[in-house]
């Protein structure tokens, strides 16, 4: 059975954690709350996660499980508050985003124990593709008002 | 149809303004962490914070 890698706190603002290829993540979250107000029911506990290779390989992690297993602790961490929800966007600098997407995807298909509830939405910018997603935990008492702003979000103006 | 799928895709999301400002936030940072920099000298730009249960 693998086991997650032990996640360190070395400031205020982020967890770390060091492969056993000596990659080195790290996870920070931002407070998209304000940004949420014309959704007053669910916008309390938004907050949007990140995570970044700050040194090492990153492709010599690729096929390392114990990263998949790691970010999903931290998530059942991050929802052991029931109200709180993240709201992310695949990066979309380097062409890559569907590739990062479908990795996350293996590991939370993988690894969720079903408390996590995962809802994917594509937005048009510009007329560009960015590809989100909503994590909301199974039992939040608003889940039905989140998930239909997170949908309303992503329809185009003047759609229903 | 074609003119009417034209149309959709230049229409923005409802939420364009979220995404596109999350996108570029996530796109800021990750630039400013690869050139080593550090999260806590992003403090007074970016709200971050540790909603992690420790129990």
């Amino acid at each position: 059975m693998l086991s997650p890698y032990q996640l360190t706190e070395p400031d205020d603002f982020s967890y770390e954690f060091v492969t056993s290829q000596e990659v080195h993540y790290q996870i920070y979250f931002l407070d998209y709350s304000a940004m949420f107000v014309d959704y007053p029911d669910v916008s309390k506990f938004i907050y949007t996660f990140n995570i970044d290779v700050i040194s090492g390989n990153e492709k010599s992690a690729f096929t390392d499980e114990r990263i998949g297993i790691t970010v999903v602790e931290v998530f059942k961490k991050f929802f052991a508050k029931i109200e709180n929800v993240i709201v992310y966007v695949c990066d979309t600098t380097d062409e890559k985003h569907y590739a990062r997407k479908r990795k996350f995807d293996s590991w939370f298909w993988k690894y969720n124990d079903g408390n996590i509830i995962k809802e994917d939405g594509i937005a048009i910018i510009e007329g560009i593709e960015i590809i989100n997603a909503l994590l909301v935990q199974k039992d939040n008492p608003k889940l039905n008002e989140i998930i239909f702003a997170f949908k309303d979000l992503n329809n185009k103006v003047g759609e229903k | 149809m074609e003119v009417k799928d034209k149309i959709n895709k230049t229409l923005n999301s409802k939420g364009a303004t979220i995404f596109k400002k999350m996108l570029e936030d996530k796109d800021a940072i990750s630039k400013h962490l690869k050139k080593g920099g550090k999260l806590s000298e992003l403090k007074d730009k970016f709200k971050f914070v540790k909603p992690l249960s420790t129990n």
